[in-house]
């Protein structure tokens, strides 16, 4: 018996890459996750109602508690997010839902991970106001840019039985936040890296509704950019996928 | 050639997984069953690298609760003859089963139990989870009167937690830094991991403490342990019956129904049983899948090709008692694999 046998290498490294000094490395990897830095990261959603893994509890009187949300994952068919578009942004979106984590010492932490296998397909996909799985398999290109929607309601479920999402009709408060780091990897059912994003200093919010700011040690960023301040935000985008190419 | 019984134990010593092999008499007052038996109840140890993935598969059950023949059943309850008070047996929060063990047709398929309802009868009835997708048949229409069936509690995270020596890792915040569970789900392995209290066990899917998930018979894991290295004691009874064993279409990671090692071909890849050519069964062997293909060589089996040896490795074993593997098919297959050895 000859014990050896074809191996199928797994874990193929892309390559360390650094991003606007964020240390973020890139990997061939199977599961993206995305977490709120433990301590790090606080959220105002409209009013300065506040999330905090130093301190939320869900089931505190705390408003957002267990209202808030979030969905990660990618805009499709070039579509970019302002605020008047904002009842669209769920039919032009195809991600995973996340969560407010409610136990252990992590508790009131934001989280999502996005499974992907064989041509970029994703466990449990989320997309336009349907609930989970059910427009059927999706994918994420490799490459894409990874945005989280973040807002403060659980949904509100329409006469068809599914989810409406339109923050402008509801009166919502919502934000879209990105981080030049947050690229779909390549993935394969077999592979086992896991990949984990960080809603941390390097993420930007790039439109949102009511008074938005992200918090991050003192750092704030203006969560509602002019569409020229969008526009250099995406040039700076491919910007860095430009040398990302001349390093590869 | 060796007899059935014979080529078990002959598996087991090979691979050193049932290092205590005992005739025990399940305790009377735990059983309330017509036909009494004896179950075959040992250990395994399987050890867990510091580093990287091992795969494990549980092929040791928990003891019976209740076993006996079904004498009716209306929708999903079931009556077993001879049987009271079956819900005092069980546990509210914990995952149950039932399993027939009769020889004939619907032999080995399992149900789930709905633990509330049958907690609330507490006679002799089981009420079965017609909504669970580990059920192997329609618990509503699956004709199960006449048939024998055994009760038993699930094997849970909980329970494997428990069943580790050594120093366990536990964080709250990501599967990289903690003891985790990998289990394959759609298109790809998704983690639980031991929350940092030692207890919990966390997931990407929800807030939810997940210690008392099933890893269902036949279901496969790969377990990422973190820190030092640890040793998986998993102890049980021997299945005194045979195994159904669900392979889905697409990648699949799933665990023997035996303490023994396995060829490919008694895993139940063979072209005569349903397999396709191109069918694979893929080991994990500490940096990555070995992979096995099914090939078509004329025979009514067909050849298992490595990729390395020249010859077929039909009669290799692949599998431990103890290992979990995957299988690639191209088209659904039902294997009841019969029990090798005599009682």
């Amino acid at each position: 018996m000859n014990p050896v046998q074809q191996t199928k290498s797994l874990a193929a490294l892309c390559g360390m890459f650094v991003l606007l000094g964020g240390g973020l490395s890139r990997v061939h990897a199977t599961t993206v996750a995305l977490a709120e830095s433990t301590g790090t990261v606080e959220i105002y959603l409209a009013g300065g109602t506040q999330v905090s893994a130093t301190y939320v509890v869900p089931s505190t009187s705390l408003a957002i508690g267990n209202n808030m949300a979030m969905r990660f994952g990618t805009f499709t068919g070039g579509f970019t997010p302002t605020i008047s578009n904002a009842s669209s942004w769920f039919n032009n979106f195809v991600g995973v839902n996340g969560f407010l984590t409610v136990g252990g010492t992590s508790a009131g932490r934001l989280s999502a991970s996005i499974t992907a296998g064989d041509g970029q397909a994703i466990n449990a996909p989320v997309s336009a106001n349907s609930g989970v799985g059910a427009d059927g398999s999706k994918s994420i290109v490799l490459n894409a840019q990874m945005y989280a929607i973040i807002w403060n309601s659980t949904f509100v479920s329409n006469t068809s039985g599914g989810n409406t999402f339109n923050p402008t009709a509801t009166g919502l408060q919502a934000v879209v936040v990105t981080n030049p780091g947050w690229i779909m990897p390549s993935s394969a059912s077999l592979d086992l890296t896991a990949f984990n994003y960080a809603l941390s200093s390097g993420t930007v919010a790039l439109s949102g509704l009511g008074s938005v700011d992200l918090v991050n040690k003192g750092l704030t960023m203006a969560v509602i950019p002019e569409p020229s301040t969008l526009t250099l935000f995406l040039l700076g985008l491919s910007s860095v996928f430009a040398v990302r190419r001349r390093c590869s | 050639m060796l007899s059935e019984e014979g080529e078990i134990k002959k598996n087991m010593k090979k691979t050193n997984l049932l290092a205590v092999l005992t005739l025990a008499a399940t305790p009377a007052f735990l059983h309330a069953q017509t036909t009494s038996y004896s179950e075959i109840v040992g250990y395994q140890n399987t050890d867990l690298p510091s580093t990287g993935y091992k795969g494990v598969g549980i092929s040791l059950l928990n003891p019976s609760l209740v076993s006996g023949s079904v004498s009716a059943k209306s929708s999903a309850v079931i009556t077993v003859s001879g049987a009271s008070t079956i819900g005092s047996l069980l546990q509210t929060g914990q995952p149950y089963y039932v399993e027939v063990t009769s020889t004939n047709s619907p032999s080995g398929n399992r149900f789930d139990v709905d633990v509330v309802a049958t907690k609330v009868s507490n006679n002799g009835t089981i009420t079965l989870d017609p909504n669970s997708v580990r059920n192997t048949a329609s618990a509503a229409s699956t004709d199960l009167v006449g048939s024998t069936i055994v009760l038993r509690k699930h094997v849970t995270l909980d329970q494997i937690r428990a069943s580790i020596t050594g120093t366990l890792v536990g964080n709250d915040d990501s599967p990289t830094y903690a003891d985790a569970v990998y289990v394959f789900r759609g298109a790809g392995f998704v983690p639980y991991w031991l929350g940092a209290d030692l207890q919990s066990w966390w997931s990407n899917d929800d807030p939810d403490d997940h210690r008392f998930d099933v890893i269902a018979p036949g279901q496969g894991i790969l377990f990422r342990k973190r820190g030092s290295q640890g040793t998986l004691v998993s102890t049980g009874v021997v299945r005194n019956n045979d195994f159904l064993s669900v392979l889905g279409v697409g990648y699949q990671l799933n665990a023997p129904g035996y303490p023994k090692g396995y060829t490919p071909v008694q895993l139940g890849g063979a072209l005569n049983n349903g397999w396709n050519v191109n069918s694979q069964i893929l080991v994990y062997s500490g940096t990555g899948f070995t992979i096995n293909t099914l090939t078509s060589d004329g025979t009514s089996v067909g050849a298992w090709d490595n990729g390395v040896d020249p010859d077929p490795v039909n009669d290799v074993v692949l599998v431990g008692g103890d290992n979990s593997f995957m299988t690639k098919l191209s088209s659904p297959v039902v294997d009841l694999e019969t029990k090798p050895f005599s009682n």
